[in-house]
């Protein structure tokens, strides 16, 4: 990775993350659900780039979310990003290998993972029904999923859904 | 022509655990009650696990210790012997003044399961939990003296805040006077005992026990062990530096106070 590379990255990483900080949330069951950005960003940063950045990257970005919205979890959002990261990553090693098809239902289950531990940390001790838990994660999951399509169909003419 | 190394551990992966590792470090240096409670968890987990293997390593413990046992036990017989009459004379003695009978303890053994040294809170986590009749804060000991109290509990696991813990504070009684004190740990198995004051007589050896004043630990249990002894000309209080009666080393069991 080059330096006009790196900056291009940071610069967006910055913009990304304020984006994030100003996306609008909604209230699912007395629960605050804010659409995740950064796994979005992550998913195409392990697209073109790979592993090892996306694994750094998902580590900032995750302590950064964890700084700003819930020291008292810090760690957590460091942890589900840097793991995905990893299985993010993957998208790059089988870039001319899987169809838009698997790379999909891929994606989908990696969001569901990272919320799936995220929320597994969040509602430890706290009394809440599987039901509910299950919904949240797959409300996340979906709803970050959806952002991407559209972005992908809109910005990057399908480049990770259909090609 | 030899075939390039590929090494087992590429630096994706390296990158990884390292991430990883950081982010379960930041993780468990919280103290919020869902972090606590995933510690249980795991603990909890850890211990499940880690069962045949403990089993299969205590069959051994087991018979070292019982031959231990055995030889305590006989000592044990000839002075509980001589108690026995020291304990008749007491009744006797408590009659004579009109004394009101003190409950005997009940406690229940249960085995540590997990050790967290070295964490925020100092603490241990032993096997048996609410469904054993364990709640918040009950007295937590071994054969020798105080070792804490329950923090946290779960349907098979407690939380055991350690004596060694920073946040850890018992009233005491020492000396002939039965003087009112405070123990606070300090560092390893020492502490310190603040408010006694310099009137009062106390030699190196002695024992301070829990006071009873407080609402969770009952009175009489040995807490620590005078070392030293300063008194300084402008302070009213005694500088005492005491060491623990209970043993933190090797610790396999303890007895919590119902």
């Amino acid at each position: 990775m080059n330096n006009k590379i790196t900056l291009k990255i940071v610069v967006i990483t910055i913009v990304v993350m304020l984006i994030q900080i100003f996306i609008p949330a909604f209230n699912f069951n007395n629960l605050v659900i804010v659409p995740d950005i950064l796994i979005i960003f992550l998913t195409y940063i392990g697209f073109y780039y790979g592993r090892f950045y996306v694994i750094i990257l998902g580590f900032l970005m995750g302590i950064s979310q964890d700084f700003i919205t819930q020291v008292e979890l810090l760690g957590t959002l460091a942890f589900t990003k840097s793991a995905i990261g990893f299985g993010l990553g993957t998208l790059a090693m089988y870039r001319n290998v899987w169809s838009g098809n698997t790379r999909m239902f891929f994606i989908f289950l990696l969001y569901n993972l990272h919320f799936l531990i995220y929320y597994f940390i969040k509602f430890s001790g706290v009394p809440i029904s599987s039901a509910i838990y299950i919904q949240v994660i797959l409300i996340h999951s979906l709803l970050s999923f959806v952002i991407l399509f559209i972005i992908d169909k809109s910005f990057f003419n399908n480049e990770i859904t259909f090609k | 022509m030899q075939r390039p190394r590929v090494p087992f551990i590429n630096k994706d992966v390296l990158a990884l655990l390292l991430t990883l590792f950081l982010s379960v470090l930041l993780l468990f240096t919280r103290t919020s009650p869902q972090i606590r409670q995933l510690k249980l968890q795991l603990s909890q987990l850890a211990n499940t696990i880690a069962y045949p293997v403990i089993w299969y390593r205590e069959v051994f413990i087991i018979r070292e210790k019982n031959k231990l046992l055995k030889e305590q036990l006989i000592q044990f017989t000839l002075m509980n012997s001589e108690l026995e009459s020291y304990h008749r004379e007491n009744i006797r003695l408590k009659e004579m003044l009109n004394f009101t009978k003190t409950q005997p303890l009940n406690f229940k053994t249960a085995n540590v399961v997990n050790h967290n040294f070295g964490l925020p809170t100092n603490s241990i986590t032993i096997d048996i939990g609410e469904k054993d009749g364990v709640v918040k804060n009950l007295t937590v000991m071994d054969e020798n003296g105080l070792l804490g109290k329950t923090i946290q509990t779960g349907d098979h696991a407690t939380l055991i805040q350690l004596i060694t813990d920073k946040n850890f504070r018992v009233s005491i009684r020492i000396g002939e006077d039965r003087a009112l004190g405070l123990f606070i740990p300090t560092h390893g198995k020492y502490g310190l005992l603040e408010g006694v004051r310099k009137s009062m007589p106390l030699t190196e050896g002695e024992i301070a026990y829990t006071s009873g004043i407080s609402e969770i630990y009952p009175p009489n249990i040995p807490v620590a062990r005078v070392v030293s002894i300063k008194r300084d000309e402008n302070n009213p209080f005694q500088h005492i530096v005491v060491e623990l009666v209970g043993s933190l080393e090797n610790l396999d069991y303890v007895f919590v106070i119902l």
